[in-house]
C-alpha cells in the first residue's frame, strides 16, 4: 500500500523503520503531476535524490527542494507579491519565509500550484520552525500533503518558536500512519535490539525513564567512573572492544558541548576520527592564519594546523626542523622535513599543500581529523590555481562539501546533532547523563548491531 | 482555449499606439480604409505565428522613424497547464482583470496571463521574448519553445486557399486526420503508365526533326542518337503527394472553385483541424461570398455560439457582417487626426444599439452618418446629392457620408447610437414635434449636428413654404402623377377651396396658399417614399434652390456644408471627443 493511498496527514517515523523507503515507494508508484518533496538541508536533498535515482524512480515524478530554498524561489519569481527582496548574498530567512507564507495564504498562485504539483511531501517535519509549519500549512491548502517526522528526534535548537507536535502539528496533519517495523535492525539480524528501541519510545515520549539493565544483550551499560583517567581508560577499552569485531562501523556519541571534548577524545584514541560540524569553523580560522602569516610564521601556522589534525606529529617535526637547520642529522631529512626547510627560502601556499599532502600520505600516523585535512588541501589547490586567498578558498570548499555531504569515517565521534540520520553497526555513548529523551533516543538508535552506554545510573534519561 | 486578453502596438506601420482588449469570441473590425485594421491582424500574426521567419523593412516603422523600436505585446489568458509551470514561466506570470487591465504579477481574483513581446529595432532584426516588467528589470530574455508556439499559432484565412485543397506539405488536409496518403507506388506507376501511353505519339509531328537528328548523329558518330525517338521525359512526369488534389464529382479540381467557396470550405476544414489553433484571423471575410454564405462562414467561426469555440479576428467592409454580428462583437477602428493613436471602439453598449445595427448596417461603414427622420428626408438628400454632383460637387459618397433612416420615432436613438460610437453624426428632422430638453441635451453632449425647419413645419410644409414660385407647379404635378390627380386635388381643396388648381399664377403664391399646400402634402403623404423624394430633390428642389428663400435654403445649405466638410477618409473631426470603451 502506497503512502498516497492514505488521506493527507502525518506519518510518525521512528528511526530505522523505513521512512525514506516509504517516500521512495510512494514516488515510484505515483502517477500524474510531480510531487513536491521538501526537506530541510541541501545534504538531505542530495541524499534523497541519490536514493531515488538508485531506485530507478523517473525524475519527472518529483521536484526536490529544501523548504527555505523553495520559499526563496517563490518570492524571487513574484517579487511584487512577496513584497520582500533579499539584497546581495545575505538571505534573511525569516523575512523570506514570512513573505512566502503571505503569498501562499493570499491564494493568488493557487492555479499555478495546482498546475505544477500533484502532491506535497515534507520530510523531517519535527525540525520545522513555526514559520515553516505555517508555510507548509498554506501549501497544504492547495495540495494533498503528507508530512513525515518523529517528535522524539526533535533535537535542533531554535531561536524562534517551534511548533509542538501534539499541540500544533497533529491538529493540522492528523497521524495517518505510524511506521513500526525496525527494518534497520531486522536487516542487520538484530530484530530484538530494534524492537527494544521501538518499545522504549512510549516511556521516553511520556517523559519516563528506561532501565538499560533490562535491555537485550546487544545493549551494554557501563557505569561511568568519577575519575577522569578511569573514564578515558574505560572508554578506550570499549572502542577497542568494538574494533575487534568484523564490520566495525562505529559511531561514538560524545558531548554536544564543548566540541573540544570530542576532538580531544579522537586525538587520544587511536583509530577514532572526528565527524566535523558543517560550519568547519576551525578550518576557516586556520586558513585565515596561514594566509595572513609569512615566512617562518606561516610554517608555524601550518604546524599548528597539523597538530589540529594529526596526533603527535607537529612537535617532533618542529624539533627535527630546528635540528636540521643547524646541521645534517641522523637519520637524514625526510621528504616532509626537506619541504619544511624550503620554507625558509620561499613561503608559497603550494609549499603548505605539499607538506600536508606528504604527511597525509605517510603511513602509521593517527590522522584524527581527516576530513578537515582533506578540505584544507583542496582549499590550498583552489587558492593556488585561482590566485585567491586561502580563507576565501576554504569557505568555497566548505560550501561544496555542504551539498555533497561528507564521507563517514570507520570510527567517528560526533554529537547527536551531527550523527542524526547517520547509521553504523555499533554505537558508544560516552556520557548519557546530560542527555534529554530526544537526544538519548537519537543516540541509541544509531547502531544496528551493538550499543554501549556510559552513564552514572542505569536509569536514563 | 488560450486567447488574447490584450494587444498593445507601438509604432507599427500606420499605428502609432493601440491598446485594446478584444472579446473572447468573434471580433469584427470595421472602419475606413487605411485605418489600420489589417495591421492589427498582421501584428497578431507576427507575434504568435510559430515560425519566426518574418522580414521587415523601414516601411514597417510608423512614420518611417527607425530610431524608435516597434513594439507589439500580446497578452494571453486561459493558459494551458504547461504555461503555468512555475520553474519555467513563473517569472513571466502576470495578472489580468477586465477592469484593471494587466498587472505585472498575479493578484487576488485576477487571471494568470503571459505576455509575448515582439521588438523590431533599426537593425530590422525581430526579437521575440516572453515579457514581464520584473524579467525585463533582470535582463531576462526568453522565447517560448517551439512546441508551445505551435499550440498558440493563429490560423490565417487569407487570400489564397488553393494549396489546402491538395495534399501538399502545408495543407490543412494533413492535419484533419492522422493519415498522409502513402500513394508513392501508385504515383510512380501512374507516371510510368503515362509515359507508356504517350509512347511515340509525338512522332508524326516531329518526324522531320527526328530524321535530321538521326542524320547528324550518323555523321558525327554519336551511335546512341542514331535511333533517336521523341518520348515523354521521365523527369517531366513525376508526381509528389501534392499532385493528389480534391476534385468534385465531375472531376473538376476543387481548386477551381470560386475564391469565396474555397475560403468557406477551407475555413470549415481548418475548424476541424483547429483544435490546435485557438486563434483565427480572417482578412476581408466577405470576399467572394454571397450574403447567405457570408452568414454561413460567420456561423462556422462561432459567431452565434453562446460559448465561443475560439477567438476570431475579422476585418470587413460588408453590411451583411455588420448585420449578422452583435454590437458586442463589432469594433470600429478610429484614428485621431492629430495624434494617430488607433482606438478600437466597441459598437454597442446598449441593447438598443443592436436595433440600429440591424437596420442601418450600411451606415456603420461610413465615417459620417446623416440620420434622417424618414424616407422623405433620405430621398431628398439623395436627390440633392445627385443634382449637386451633376453641377460638379463631390458626391456624398466620396465625402464618406452615409444616410440612415430614423423611421420617425427611432431617429433620436439611432443618432445617439452613431454619435456615441464615435461617428460624425448629423440628425435631420421635422420641426412638427417638440423635442424635450432632456433629449436635446443628450444629442448635444453626444456631439450630434442638428438640421431642422422653422416650427412647426414638416419637410413638405417647409418646402412649400419657402420654395421659389415656379417650383410649386412642378411639385404639384409630380404629386398628381404619383398619387392620383383627383386625390391630390381633393386634398388641396379641402384646405383651401379657392386655390387655382391650374397653378399658373404669375404673381406667385401667398402664405396661405403655400401653407395649405404644405399641409395637404404632409397629410396626403405625397412624397413619402425615397424614390419620390429623390426625384423631387434632383429635379425640383435642387434647381430651384437658388430662387428659394427662408429656412429651406438655410438648412439645405447647412446640410450641404456639413456633407462637403467631412474630414478625409480615416480621420475624424477633432471635435469628436468620444471616450473609447474596452469592455
Amino acid at each position: 500500500m502506497s503512502l498516497f493511498d492514505l488521506p493527507p496527514g502525518a506519518v510518525v517515523a521512528p528511526a530505522g523503520c523505513g521512512k525514506t523507503q516509504t517516500i521512495v515507494d510512494a514516488l515510484a508508484g505515483h502517477d500524474g503531476l510531480p510531487v513536491l518533496v521538501l526537506t530541510h538541508t541541501n545534504a538531505g536533498v542530495t541524499a534523497l535524490r541519490t536514493r531515488l535515482a538508485r531506485s530507478g524512480v523517473p525524475a519527472d515524478r518529483y521536484r526536490l527542494a529544501t523548504i527555505d530554498g523553495w520559499a526563496l524561489k517563490l518570492i524571487t519569481l513574484y517579487p511584487g507579491l512577496a513584497g520582500h527582496r533579499n539584497v546581495g548574498s545575505a538571505i534573511d530567512y525569516p523575512g523570506t519565509q514570512d513573505a512566502a507564507v503571505a503569498v501562499l495564504e493570499s491564494g493568488v498562485l493557487a492555479p499555478v500550484l495546482r498546475a505544477n504539483y500533484g502532491r506535497l511531501v515534507v520530510d523531517e517535519y519535527q525540525d520545522c520552525s513555526a514559520r515553516q509549519h505555517r508555510l507548509v500549512r498554506a501549501l497544504a491548502a492547495e495540495l494533498p500533503c503528507h508530512v513525515l517526522g518523529d517528535p522524539l528526534q526533535c533535537i535542533f535548537d531554535f531561536n524562534g518558536a517551534r511548533p509542538d507536535w501534539d499541540g500544533d502539528v497533529i491538529p493540522a496533519f492528523p497521524t495517518v500512519l505510524e511506521l513500526d517495523v525496525p527494518h534497520r535492525w531486522v536487516n542487520a539480524g538484530q530484530p530484538e535490539l530494534g524492537q527494544w528501541i521501538l518499545d522504549v519510545r512510549a516511556e521516553l515520549l511520556r517523559g519516563a525513564q528506561i532501565d538499560l539493565r533490562t535491555a537485550p544483550p546487544a545493549v551494554c551499560w557501563i557505569q561511568l567512573p568519577d575519575d577522569q583517567a578511569d573514564r578515558q581508560r574505560e572508554r578506550a577499552a570499549a572502542v577497542a572492544a568494538v574494533r575487534g569485531r568484523a564490520g566495525a562501523g562505529l559511531l561514538i556519541i560524545g558531548d554536544a558541548r564543548p566540541v573540544k571534548s570530542r576532538i580531544d577524545f579522537a586525538r587520544a584514541t587511536t583509530g577514532v576520527q572526528v565527524i566535523e560540524p558543517v560550519d568547519m569553523s576551525d578550518l576557516i580560522t586556520a586558513a585565515g592564519e596561514i594566509e595572513a602569516a609569512a615566512g617562518v610564521d606561516r610554517l608555524n601556522a601550518t604546524l599548528r594546523f597539523v597538530s589540529q589534525v594529526i596526533a603527535g606529529v607537529a612537535n617532533p617535526l618542529a624539533q627535527r626542523i630546528n635540528a636540521l637547520r643547524r646541521g645534517p642529522q641522523d637519520p637524514p631529512a625526510s621528504d616532509v622535513e626537506r619541504t619544511c626547510i624550503r620554507f625558509f627560502a620561499e613561503d608559497g601556499l603550494a609549499l603548505v599543500r605539499d607538506i600536508l599532502e606528504e604527511l597525509r600520505a605517510t603511513a602509521g600516523l593517527h590522522v584524527y581529523r581527516p576530513h578537515m585535512l582533506a578540505v584544507m588541501i583542496a582549499a590550498l589547490s583552489r587558492a593556488t590555481a585561482r590566485g585567491i586567498d586561502l580563507r576565501t578558498a576554504a569557505i568555497a570548499e566548505r560550501e561544496v562539501q555542504r551539498i555533497k555531504g561528507r564521507p563517514l569515517p570507520a570510527r567517528g565521534i560526533g554529537s547527536t546533532l551531527l550523527l542524526k540520520g547517520l547509521e553504523g553497526e555499533h554505537a558508544i555513548i560516552l556520557d548519557a547523563d546530560p542527555m534529554t529523551a530526544q537526544h538519548l533516543y537519537v543516540a541509541i538508535s544509531r547502531a544496528s548491531t551493538s550499543l554501549t552506554v556510559f552513564s552514572t545510573d542505569p536509569r536514563v534519561p | 482555449m488560450p486567447l488574447i486578453r490584450q494587444l498593445k502596438i507601438e509604432r507599427f506601420r500606420g499605428i502609432r499606439h493601440l491598446e485594446w482588449s478584444p472579446g473572447s469570441g468573434i471580433n469584427g473590425l470595421i472602419g475606413p480604409g487605411d485605418s489600420g485594421k489589417s495591421s492589427v491582424l498582421d501584428a497578431i500574426d507576427l507575434v504568435l505565428s510559430a515560425r519566426r521567419s518574418a522580414t521587415f523593412t523601414d516601411a514597417d516603422f510608423h512614420g518611417l522613424d527607425t530610431a524608435r523600436d516597434i513594439l507589439i505585446d500580446v497578452t494571453i489568458g486561459d493558459l494551458p497547464a504547461s504555461l503555468l509551470d512555475l520553474d519555467r514561466y513563473g517569472f513571466f506570470h502576470r495578472g489580468w482583470d477586465s477592469d484593471i487591465g494587466v498587472t505585472d504579477e498575479p493578484e487576488a481574483g485576477s487571471e494568470i496571463v503571459v505576455s509575448i513581446r515582439l521588438t523590431i529595432g533599426a537593425d530590422l532584426d525581430p526579437k521575440w521574448t516572453l515579457f514581464s516588467e520584473r524579467a525585463e528589470a533582470d535582463d531576462c530574455l526568453r522565447d517560448l519553445p517551439f512546441a508551445e508556439r505551435v499550440r498558440l499559432a493563429p490560423t490565417r484565412l487569407g487570400a489564397f486557399a488553393g494549396h489546402h485543397l491538395a495534399w501538399g506539405v502545408r495543407s490543412v488536409l494533413n492535419r484533419i486526420a492522422e493519415v498522409r496518403p502513402a500513394a508513392g507506388a501508385a504515383l510512380a506507376d501512374a507516371a510510368r503508365q503515362a509515359r507508356a501511353a504517350f509512347g511515340d505519339a509525338a512522332a508524326a509531328e516531329v518526324a522531320d526533326t527526328i530524321a535530321m537528328v538521326r542524320d547528324v548523329a550518323g555523321q558525327v558518330g554519336v551511335a546512341g542518337a542514331e535511333e533517336a525517338e521523341a518520348l515523354l521525359d521521365a523527369h517531366g512526369v513525376s508526381f509528389g503527394a501534392g499532385a493528389i488534389a480534391l476534385h468534385d464529382g465531375d472531376g473538376v479540381p476543387l481548386r477551381n472553385l470560386g475564391l469565396g467557396s474555397s475560403r468557406l470550405l477551407v475555413a470549415g476544414l481548418q475548424a476541424l483541424a483547429g483544435n490546435t489553433s485557438p486563434i483565427t484571423l480572417v482578412d476581408e471575410l466577405e470576399h467572394g461570398l454571397e450574403p447567405f454564405r457570408i452568414i454561413r462562414l460567420l456561423h462556422q467561426l462561432g459567431a452565434k455560439d453562446a460559448v465561443p469555440p475560439r477567438q476570431v479576428f475579422v476585418t470587413t467592409h460588408s453590411p451583411v457582417v455588420v448585420r449578422e454580428l452583435s454590437a458586442q462583437q463589432l469594433w470600429r477602428a478610429r484614428r485621431d487626426p492629430d495624434a494617430p493613436d488607433l482606438s478600437l471602439i466597441k459598437l454597442g453598449r446598449n441593447p438598443a444599439d443592436q436595433g440600429t445595427l440591424r437596420t442601418c448596417a450600411d451606415a456603420f461603414l461610413a465615417p459620417s452618418v446623416l440620420v434622417c427622420e424618414g424616407a422623405t428626408e433620405v430621398g431628398l438628400i439623395r436627390g440633392l446629392d445627385l443634382y449637386w454632383t451633376d453641377q460638379g460637387d463631390r458626391p456624398m459618397g466620396s465625402c464618406g457620408v452615409a444616410t440612415a433612416d430614423g423611421t420617425g420615432s427611432n431617429m433620436l436613438q439611432r443618432a445617439l447610437s452613431f454619435a456615441q460610437a464615435g461617428y460624425r453624426t448629423g440628425l435631420w428632422h421635422d420641426s412638427d414635434k417638440e423635442l424635450d430638453a432632456e433629449e436635446l441635451r443628450a444629442l448635444e453632449e453626444a456631439g450630434v449636428m442638428r438640421f431642422f425647419w422653422d416650427e412647426p413645419n414638416t419637410t413638405e410644409m417647409q418646402i412649400f413654404a419657402s420654395i421659389a414660385d415656379d417650383a410649386i407647379r412642378p411639385l404639384v404635378e409630380l404629386a398628381r402623377e404619383w398619387n392620383g390627380e383627383e386625390s391630390v386635388n381633393g386634398q388641396i381643396r379641402a384646405r383651401k377651396a379657392d386655390l387655382d388648381l391650374a397653378f399658373d399664377d404669375p404673381l406667385g403664391y401667398d402664405l396661405a396658399e403655400r401653407s395649405a399646400l404644405g399641409a395637404a402634402a404632409t397629410k396626403g403623404k405625397w412624397f413619402k417614399t425615397v424614390s419620390y423624394a429623390e426625384t423631387i430633390g434632383r429635379d425640383v428642389l435642387g434647381p430651384h434652390l437658388a430662387g428659394s428663400g427662408g429656412r429651406l435654403v438655410q438648412t439645405v445649405e447647412e446640410l450641404r456644408a456639413w456633407i462637403l466638410n467631412a474630414p478625409e477618409d480615416g480621420e475624424e473631426d477633432a471635435g469628436d471627443d468620444v471616450e473609447p470603451e474596452y469592455l
